[in-house]
């Protein structure tokens, strides 16, 4: 099998739990994966590794079909933070579509002069300062790989923001008004 | 007398702690003194002669400046006096301000400087100068000056003479490597250091490659490569196609929203107005059909009042001719016609009484005279003839006046009845004629409307307007398709103009390209020739004359040309020296000039032709710099037209494609305007046609009943003709009746008088004859008597009767038929009056039903503006778009919109709906689009901080006007420069650093060439000391010489106009490769953090030393070679050697007739031998050595000069010599 020769970088940034998105700094490792017939052939690849490389709208990432219920129970309640997150961030001015620049003293001066923004921002974050705050869950966003950070106080928003539009719209909200995750 | 050049002495006035001091040091010195003695200082003074630089002398920075603790005074003096072949001269340096030199053509002479043990200022110093005669030189006042006179480098001839050698370009490297080996106090000694004197002996600062430039030219050049590459991704391309198309979307919906604004503007003013206007029409209308119907009303109250009385009239002739039918009934019961005629006969019956009764009463008064009795008889019968002729003529003359009476009532009554006929059918007859004559009028109107309606144009005014539009879309259109035309053209002929000037520049480039290579081609080989000769010259008898015949050129070389020169196989052998001849003839070669050139001379060509190469290279980076230049700027000019009138073209389609849009709209709006005006034309004359139909009915109508009028009273005319005729036959008969009645009576009654008066005759002759009396006859007449009494009794009782039936007759039953007449000519005049009537009720009610639509249509239309106006004002009004839009429909001119008030704000919030969705979208690819560029791209594809809506249209407008004014390629040509421009930088960079590498071999060369001369025969202590480069390990320089190799490789292909032009793929695999060499080169840059690529970089260089039985093997620095002394003793011939290799280097190769100092500090710990052994290494090379020894010891017995330092009672430092300038054998 003939790997391309950025294998190793492809999988310690995917086996982290992270993304790979065309419109990153890595955007070469996504051309890469995206070269030809090395979809098909790093799937294969990686599928002896125990995760299956999956494709998104402009991004890539790992999935293990076998996962213990704790680390399950775990991701969930990592992603209902993230719900959260994209609350807060869809509240804003500028929604967080992909490429959009955020500045965290810019997040910060909108939530200032928005309460409802703020009220969301206390609930996300314990830090003290407002700034803090921002670039607390701007940074959880980072680490996540919906974000990347390009300077000190900014953030773009990456394809990878795709994945949790998509799984946010998989939620249905039954009759009775309990949240269920298909 | 000196026969050499050297610094043969130097003085210190006022230096320091030094008042005075003089030291000679024209050979090998040493000077003795514990420390803080001033040996340093001294050292340091002999050092600045040489270097004159005051930075370059080892004071620390927390130290004083070398200016200010040296030259403490005005009248501090450093004294140098210089020996030479032809005597001595000096050096003065003084200060004022700053450090200043004037060479003196003397020794030196204290007295100059001193007087009266007071150092003298500069300018007593000149005075004295002056009085003695002495010649100086102006004030000297850089170092550079007086570094070129020493070194001999002054082009100014004047100075020629105070030099003190004679130096080349490179003579720099002398002051350097000495400076250098007197700062190097380090025990190391490193190839690094070696390397460095090696690199400042041959280079200059230029040389180097500034890794932190071209790291940063190569940032900017990645980053922009990567910004042009980012932008040809296909997706890009494709979000900015998307981009675009929502602009001109979300631009049209701006647009449309703005003239729907406007509409509604002016709908609603227009609205308000015709609220006003059509209220006040309404209101009218109202008013009009409220007067109308009261006008009615009352026109049918009149007509009813007259119907009334006419009806009462009727009513009164009907119960009349009821009560004469009724009576006429009753008389005739009563037997009224034989009462009539009993009572006719009643003026007979009172005759025939009174005859009677006389008759009577005759009889029965006498027999006595019968004569008289006869005679009366016959007188009463004669005269009852006479009164009943009497009475029949009056009777007859009574009928024939009745008659004649009857006669002309009936002829009144006709005539009457006949006038009034007539007056009743004319009235009738002019009433019908005059409806006749308005019909005909009417009649005549419908015919002239109908012949207008014919000819009318319906919906002029819309149809005008969209005649209007419509020629108006016509000449645009024309005009148009000229100006596309024209723009078109313009385009080609801009297009053909852009590949004329690039096919020009080709052209151009390539005659260039090929003109510079063939230059470059034919100096390489000029330099391959050079190279080859100096190759060999060492094995050439070129080499041979080098070594072995300085001065060569003045006589072998003008006769010997460069194939024997260079001749490797002429084994060359000096038979006897100094015979000038050639084959033992001597000539005269004063006057022939030097076929051959000295090795320097070819270096010199070589370097020449390089540096022809270089300016070529240059000139061809420039030229096309120069002509990328022009043809962008030429290019983007044009483009910037083309995209100009691409833009007007697009925007001509544009307006085409709305014109077209609406030329259509406007045609089916004219069809349906025409369409509308036929049906209305139709409508019109089909009412016209009814109307003519229903006038020529009623015409018809009218004459029929003209006619008919006619008819009526031509037949009523017979009818009273008839009646009249009738009546006067009747008449005529009863009068004849009566008349024959009378006549018949008359005879009947003549007839009885003569038979009575026969009778009577006969009687009386009876009588006369028998005398006698009959009583029958008396009887009889007795009884006629009571009859007619009876008779007439019965009429008198009837008289009554007779006389109210003759009332009645006269006054009801004779008037009968003019009852009934009358009754008639009512009953017509109701009919008349009913049908009158009717004709005004159908106008009324045609008018009122004219008037309601016309009512009920204001009413509609006003209804629909106050609904437009409330719509707006409950729905509209409150939304944020009205506020936006409130600039646009406030100030629109009223105008009626076909939409209407409430269509247009539908319009419009539909439209503001379908903006915001766009909008999204167009905000998402923009967001999307620009995401994919860093932050600080050059193509400044960036949202600006606010990301307002206005700040994301000026993104797509910026876009827009990047692709119509294709900026883009501006961009790959500028990149495509840098990038062209970076690798010949590097190259021609690299070219220039390597062109030292030969340099650096023979430097290298000649290094171990003198080291193997330094083995110490005498002691063998060292055995040797070996010096070789290596190649270098520096990456940087690799991943350099690398893209040099690809230059050279590439010299004419690589980096051209377009980088990114995958048309030429062998061309697009170049430019792939170099766009990597340099990507590979900025990571290798990064990662070795190197600041720059010194000439020092492109070499290794190892040292290997044997010193006894210790081999150090290739070492890169010499850290401890044997005991101390040892190791002093080997990096000091080294030093040595590398002083020695530097001034062959950098002084002319003339015999060599100066000597310099190496100081060198702190040589105590040399053995004795070994020092003696390292002066004469020193000295074989025209060194001599400067040393410094903290104690008095047997060594300083190996120099010329040794002097002790001291102090005296003053704290002044006193320089002691210390021996005689004798040297141990």
């Amino acid at each position: 099998m003939n790997v391309p020769k950025q294998t190793p970088e492809i999988f310690a940034i995917l086996s982290r739990g992270n993304f790979i998105s065309s419109n990153g700094s890595k955007g070469k490792l996504f051309d890469v994966i995206s070269y030809e017939e090395n979809y098909s052939l790093l799937k294969e690849f990686f599928s002896h590794t125990g995760y299956v490389l999956e494709r998104g709208h402009n991004y890539f990432y790992f999935s293990q079909p076998d996962e213990q219920n704790l680390i399950m129970e775990k991701k969930l309640e990592q992603f209902s933070y993230y719900i959260d997150v994209m609350d807060f961030f869809s509240s804003m001015d500028t929604k967080p579509s992909v490429g959009t620049r955020y500045r965290v003293t810019q997040i910060a001066e909108e939530c200032f002069s928005n309460e409802r923004l703020k009220m969301k921002l206390l609930s996300l974050s314990r830090r003290e300062k407002m700034v803090d705050k921002v670039a607390e869950i701007a940074g959880t966003l980072t680490q996540a790989g919906f974000f990347e950070q390009e300077d000190e106080d900014t953030y773009k928003v990456m394809d990878a923001i795709h994945y949790l539009e998509e799984v946010i719209s998989l939620i249905t909200i039954e009759e009775d008004g309990e949240q269920k995750n298909p | 007398m000196e026969n050499r050049r050297i610094l043969n002495r130097i003085i210190f006035i006022n230096i320091a702690n030094t008042d005075y001091s003089a030291v000679e040091i024209a050979g090998n010195t040493c000077f003795v003194g514990t420390n803080n003695m001033g040996k340093t200082t001294l050292q340091r003074a002999i050092l600045f002669f040489y270097s004159a630089n005051t930075r370059g002398l080892g004071i620390s920075s927390s130290q004083k400046s070398f200016e200010d603790y040296y030259f403490q005074f005005p009248n501090s003096y450093i004294i140098y006096e210089i020996a030479t072949e032809e005597g001595l001269f000096h050096v003065m340096v003084y200060r004022n301000n700053k450090l200043f030199y004037r060479f003196v053509e003397s020794e030196f002479v204290q007295e100059h400087y001193i007087s009266e043990s007071e150092a003298l200022v500069p300018k007593a110093v000149l005075g004295k100068f002056n009085e003695n005669k002495v010649l100086y030189s102006d004030q000297v006042e850089t170092f550079e000056r007086y570094r070129n006179i020493i070194y001999g480098a002054d082009p100014d001839k004047k100075y020629k003479k105070f030099g003190l050698m004679k130096g080349n370009a490179n003579y720099h490297n002398i002051p350097l490597a000495i400076t250098s080996i007197f700062l190097s106090s380090e025990s190391v000694i490193k190839a690094e250091f070696v390397k460095e004197c090696i690199a400042n002996s041959i280079s200059s600062k230029h040389t180097t490659i500034e890794l932190k430039t071209i790291e940063r030219q190569l940032r900017q050049f990645t980053e922009r490569y990567h910004d042009i590459e980012t932008f040809f991704r296909k997706e890009n391309a494709q979000r900015s196609d998307l981009i675009r198309d929502n602009f001109a979307h979300i631009q049209q919906l701006k647009i449309k929203q703005r003239v729907l604004a406007g509409e509604l503007g002016g709908a609603l003013k227009y609205a308000a107005l015709q609220k006003e206007t059509i209220s006040v029409q309404v209101h009218e209308k109202t008013e009009l059909i409220a007067r109308l119907e009261a006008e009615f009303r009352e026109k049918d109250e009149q007509h009813r009042e007259r119907n009334k009385e006419s009806n009462q009239e009727i009513g009164a002739l009907k119960s009349k001719l009821k009560e004469a039918d009724k009576k006429l009934a009753d008389y005739e019961d009563k037997g009224i016609v034989d009462l009539l005629r009993e009572a006719e006969e009643k003026p007979q019956l009172q005759i025939e009484l009174q005859a009677r009764e006389h008759e009577y009463a005759t009889l029965t008064a006498g027999f006595s005279d019968v004569e008289q009795q006869f005679k009366t008889l016959f007188d009463a019968l004669e005269n009852e003839r006479k009164e009943f002729e009497h009475m029949l003529s009056t009777q007859g003359l009574q009928l024939d006046k009745k008659y004649h009476d009857d006669k002309n009532q009936l002829r009144d009554a006709y005539r009457k009845e006949e006038s009034e006929l007539k007056e009743s059918h004319a009235a009738n007859a002019e009433r019908f004629r005059q409806l006749k004559t308005t019909h005909e009028l009417e009649l005549k109107d419908a015919e002239f409307k109908e012949r207008e309606l014919r000819t009318r144009k319906y919906f002029a005014q819309e149809v005008k307007l969209l005649n209007g539009h419509l020629e108006d879309i016509r000449v645009r259109k024309s005009d148009r398709t000229s100006a596309l035309a024209v723009k078109n053209n313009t385009i080609d002929s801009l297009k053909k103009e852009g590949d004329h000037i690039r096919e020009k520049n080709r052209i151009t480039s390539e005659q260039y390209i090929e003109k510079n290579k063939q230059e470059v081609v034919s100096l390489e080989a000029q330099i391959a020739v050079i190279d080859e000769k100096l190759a060999v010259h060492q094995h050439a008898f070129f080499g041979y004359l080098q070594e072995h015949y300085p001065n060569w050129y003045e006589t072998i070389g003008k006769v010997c040309n460069e194939e024997i020169l260079f001749n490797k196989e002429l084994n060359p052998k000096q038979l006897k020296k100094g015979i000038e001849s050639l084959y033992g003839i001597q000539l005269d070669l004063s006057n022939v000039k030097v076929y051959s050139k000295t090795l320097e001379e070819y270096e010199l060509e070589r370097s020449g032709y390089r540096d022809r190469i270089a300016v070529l290279n240059q000139a061809f980076l420039d030229f096309r710099e120069e002509q990328a230049r022009d043809e962008q700027a030429k290019l983007a000019s044009i483009g910037k037209k083309t995209a100009h009138l691409k833009n007007e073209i697009m925007q001509l389609d544009y307006e085409a494609n709305q014109d077209e849009q609406k030329e259509k709209q406007y045609g089916l709006d004219l069809h349906d305007w025409n369409r509308k005006a036929e049906a209305q034309r139709e409508k019109d004359l089909i009412e016209v046609y009814t109307a003519q139909e229903t006038l020529k009915k009623e015409m018809a109508t009218v004459k029929q009943t003209l006619d008919e009028l006619q008819a009526v009273l031509k037949k009523e005319l017979s009818k009273l003709d008839e009646t009249f005729n009738d009546k006067l036959a009747k008449l005529t008969k009863t009068f004849s009746k009566e008349a024959e009645k009378i006549t018949s009576q008359k005879e009947d009654r003549l007839a009885d008088f003569e038979e009575r008066k026969g009778k009577w005759q006969k009687e009386k002759s009876t009588v006369l004859k028998k005398k006698g009396i009959d009583d029958t006859r008396i009887k009889k007449l007795k009884k006629e008597i009571e009859d007619i009494r009876a008779a007439l009794q019965n009429l008198e009782k009837n008289a009554e009767l007779l006389n109210d039936y003759r009332k009645d007759k006269r006054e009801l039953f004779d008037k009968v038929g003019e009852f009934k007449h009358e009754k008639e000519k009512l009953e017509e005049r109701i009919r008349q009056t009913d049908n009158e009537f009717s004709h005004e009720k159908e106008a009324y009610t045609k008018r009122k039903k004219q008037l309601d639509n016309e009512s009920r249509d204001l009413s509609g239309s006003l209804k629909n503006f106050v609904d437009g106006i409330h719509h707006f004002e409950q729905h509209f009004m409150g939304r944020t778009l009205y506020d936006r839009l409130r600039h646009l429909i406030e100030p629109a001119p009223a105008e009626h919109a076909e939409a209407g008030i409430i269509g247009l704000c539908s319009q419009l919030l539909a439209n503001d709906t379908e903006f915001h969705n766009q909008f999204e979208k167009f905000r998402d690819n923009i967001s999307e689009f620009a995401g994919r560029f860093r932050p600080d791209n050059h193509l400044n594809f960036k949202i600006g901080g606010t990301g307002g809506e206005a700040e994301y249209e000026r993104f797509a407008a910026y876009l827009q006007e990047f692709y119509t004014e294709n900026k883009i390629q501006i961009s790959i040509a500028e990149v495509a420069k840098s990038h062209g421009m970076l690798i010949d930088a590097i190259s021609s960079k690299m070219k220039a650093l390597t062109e030292h590498k030969g340099r650096i071999n023979k430097m290298i060369g000649k290094m171990e060439a003198d080291f193997s001369k330094a083995s110490f025969e005498d002691s063998k202590l060292i055995e040797y000391i070996k010096l070789k480069s290596e190649d270098s390990e520096n990456k940087v320089l690799r991943k350099l010489q690398r893209i040099t190799e690809f230059r050279e490789q590439n010299p004419f292909l690589y980096g051209e106009a377009n980088l990114f032009n995958t048309n030429n793929k062998a061309k697009s695999e170049i430019d792939k490769r170099s766009v990597e060499l340099l990507g590979d080169l900025q990571r290798t840059i990064n990662e070795e953090k190197h600041e720059e690529i010194r000439v020092q970089d492109l070499f290794e260089l190892r040292f290997r030393i044997k010193e006894g039985k210790n081999d150090t093997g290739w070492i890169e620095k010499i850290d401890k070679v044997g005991s101390t002394g040892t190791d002093m003793l080997v990096k000091a011939v080294i030093y040595i050697t590398l002083l020695n290799v530097f001034i062959k280097e950098s002084t002319e190769k003339t015999a060599r007739n100066f000597s310099v100092h190496c100081i060198i500090d702190e040589v105590g710990q040399i053995s004795a031998p070994y020092l003696k052994e390292l002066i004469n290494f020193a000295e074989e090379r025209n060194i001599c050595l400067i040393n410094g020894l903290p104690n008095e010891s047997k060594l300083e017995t190996h120099y010329n000069y040794t002097y002790k330092f001291r102090k005296d009672s003053n704290g002044y430092v006193k320089v002691v010599p210390l021996l005689t300038m004798t040297i141990e054998p």
